[in-house]
């Protein structure tokens, strides 16, 4: 059981050191799409990097310090660190807070917006068909077969033709140019 | 004498369709023999390709294997029957060529008319390669409409009990879509005085347009290449069609047509109105923002693994947008690449989806459970599938989903948070989908299950070596891509 744990260790702590050797990048781009994006570290990188490294050998020492050469660490029961304890035991609550983000939070957010997108943005386009569903049926109606309704119908046609070749048109022209 | 290879494949795939249809009882193997060479004549055009390997700056803004032939030709309109390849359309044809050859394995046993059904596969394939090399608009147009026509026929005749419903609606979105596309390829042609309806010369003619005509330009084509995407509110035919779609069509749908609307943004849109998709860069990123968070938000509550896997794909898309929206060489370059993950993964994704189904009687995912002893294969295929989707390392949507957070991390710097947390949702929904349908008790196993046949095991195998592939050497498109006009873009 130990020498997986150790293998994973050592990759673990080593792993991370290739970002920083020339080249790395040529797994992810090779050839000349590696020279079009060349790797940068900026300050917050080799801070973020310092943090992580610092508080993985913190962790090292500290174990080290606890349990190191098959000691035995026992918390007195009053010790103001048993809160600690409890933090270590219940894995930082990431259980508990899982349950309540995810399936609760979450899922029921998930729940909610299924709902809104079936009932209220494919209602919406359920809504359009059916306006122009009864909008078709409403001007069907309009072919009367009295020829003084169809005359009235192109010269209204032919108004608005001619309002928006000669006055829209040219106004919006004006206003938002050409090339 | 240059050999016309466009044209060549052109004539061979759409020879290949007319035979599948006329081949009655051998129409599969007519189909498997034209994808065949399909993906021969794909494999000569990358390794003829200029640009490979590398950047050819020679190339840009020109594409290679270039054939222009006059078409229609009066004193006011000069449409010309013009093709091209750069690295963005030949990575999406290598897409196009690998779907077509699992689509037709996969469906190897179609037996409801296998002809119409094998034709209409490679139909949708010839339109989506015609899309992803015209390089004049009528031409665009011609095969962009062209890929609708079949997959309304098999999303309606070959699908589940709503097909009718979820074609029609397929049709009416995307045609409408079409329609508003249209208006602004022309208008872009005609305000910008071009000499004809070329991608040069509207290139050279159409970035000289004003800032407000460009805008108003880029919004229709915005709108029209959107619903394609799909980008929200315009969304809801997709998961309609994908559940209601034979696997066949889904596969097509999500891994083909889907990236129409992303090649056609970046081709037509965003390289040729440059100001205009400046002025709207914020709604591009609004949208974007929007179809990533919900569309991972939708997938976990969906109980339909198809529609889960759909509405994945809406997230997926986003992504893309944002890749595209940031305007860079390295966010559009995480687009491309992103477009070329989604339509393995999400087809692989959707076949197995289609096994369920077969397998089991149902997809709905609270239904089976513990499945894996049963269909050990079948499993491990879901389990390759939604780990590659959710952006597991080592596989192809993880050097994509890393290019696109950095691509964001270096123009919008903490926006970056918006993608980095929904992908924990991302994550979360195929994770929990995996325990209950892969793990635990079984439950709604029929006592005749069996794994995969051959050919859906070998059509679902097939991809998940290209997945690990390109998930290990992502190097190898990310070079063809590079080595596009991308390059010219702005921004960059």
């Amino acid at each position: 059981m130990q020498v997986p744990l150790v293998l994973l260790s050592a990759l673990a702590v080593g792993g991370g050191l290739f970002v920083f050797f020339p080249g790395f990048q040529s797994l992810l781009l090779s050839g000349a799409g590696a020279s079009g994006i060349p790797p940068s570290y900026g300050t917050t990188d080799l801070l973020l990097s310092g943090a992580s490294v610092a508080l993985g050998v913190g962790g090292i020492a500290l174990a080290w310090s606890l349990w190191g050469n098959g000691r035995v660490f026992a918390l007195p029961l009053a010790s103001p660190l048993q809160s600690v304890r409890r933090l270590l035991l219940n894995r930082y609550y990431f259980k508990v807070a899982y349950d309540w983000i995810g399936l609760k939070g979450v899922y029921t957010i998930s729940r909610v917006a299924d709902f809104f997108d079936r009932y209220v943005i494919d209602g919406a386009v359920h809504g359009f068909e059916r306006a122009f569903a009864l909008a078709s049926d409403r001007l069907r109606r309009i072919q009367s077969g009295v020829v003084s309704d169809y005359a009235a119908y192109v010269v209204a046609g032919l108004i608005a033709l001619f309002v928006l070749l000669l006055i829209i048109a040219p106004f919006l022209v004006a206003r938002i140019g050409g090339g | 004498m240059t050999v016309p290879l466009l044209s060549l494949i052109v004539v061979s795939l759409a020879v290949g369709t007319v035979g599948t249809f006329l081949a009655g009882k051998w129409a599969r193997w007519v189909a498997l023999g034209a994808t065949v060479v399909f993906l021969l004549e794909v494999a000569v055009l990358f390794v003829a390709y200029p640009g490979w390997p590398g950047y050819d700056s020679a190339l840009v803004p020109g594409f290679a294997n270039g054939e222009t032939y006059s078409w229609i030709s009066v004193t006011w309109l000069h449409i010309n029957y013009s093709v091209g390849v750069d690295g963005i359309s030949l990575v999406l044809i290598l897409l196009t060529a690998i779907l077509q050859l699992a689509t037709v394995v996969y469906s190897w046993e179609e037996s409801k008319r296998p002809a119409a059904y094998f034709g209409l596969v490679q139909l949708t394939c010839l339109g989506c390669f015609g899309v992803f090399v015209a390089l004049d608009v009528l031409l665009f147009f011609l095969f962009w409409e062209a890929v609708l026509v079949p997959m309304f026929f098999l999303v309606g005749y070959w699908g589940g009990p709503q097909r009718r419903y979820a074609a029609l609606k397929f049709f009416i979105y995307t045609h409408v879509a079409s329609i508003v596309m249209l208006v602004g390829l022309l208008a872009m042609a005609f305000y910008s005085g071009a000499s004809s309806f070329d991608f040069s010369a509207i290139y050279a003619s159409a970035r000289g347009l004003s800032t407000v005509v460009q805008t108003f330009l880029f919004l229709a084509l915005f709108f029209g290449f959107g619903v394609k995407f799909p980008i929200v509110p315009f969304h809801t035919w997709l998961p309609d069609a994908h559940v209601e779609a034979p696997t066949g069509g889904s596969v097509l749908l999500a891994g083909l047509l889907l990236k129409l609307g992303g090649y056609g943004l970046i081709r037509w849109a965003v390289e040729t109105l440059p100001s205009g998709f400046h002025t709207l860069q914020p709604l591009l990123y609004l949208v974007a923002f929007v179809s990533i968070i919900w569309g991972s938000v939708l997938s976990l509550a969906q109980r339909d693994m198809k529609r889960l896997v759909a509405y994945s794909s809406i997230n997926h898309m986003g992504i893309v947008l944002l890749g595209i929206a940031l305007g860079t060489s390295l966010g559009l370059t995480a687009a491309v690449l992103l477009m070329f993950a989604h339509g393995v993964v999400s087809a692989l994704l959707f076949m197995a989806s289609g096994s369920v189904h077969h397998t089991f009687g149902t997809r709905d995912i609270p239904e089976v459970g513990g499945i894996t002893p049963t269909t050990p294969t079948l499993s491990t295929l879901i389990m390759v599938g939604s780990l590659a989707s959710l952006g597991l390392p080592a596989l192809i949507s993880f050097p994509a989903e890393f290019l696109a957070l950095l691509a964001t991390w270096n123009s919008l710097a903490y926006w970056v948070a918006i993608p980095l947390a929904i992908l924990v949702v991302t994550a979360g929904f195929y994770i929990w989908m995996m325990q209950r349908m892969l793990f635990g008790p079984p439950k709604g196993i029929p006592a005749e299950a069996h794994d995969v046949p051959w050919y859906e095991g070998a059509s679902m195998a097939m991809l998940v070596v290209l997945i690990v592939l390109f998930g290990i050497l992502p190097g190898l498109l990310v070079n063809v891509i590079l080595s596009s006009p991308i390059h010219g873009f702005p921004g960059t």
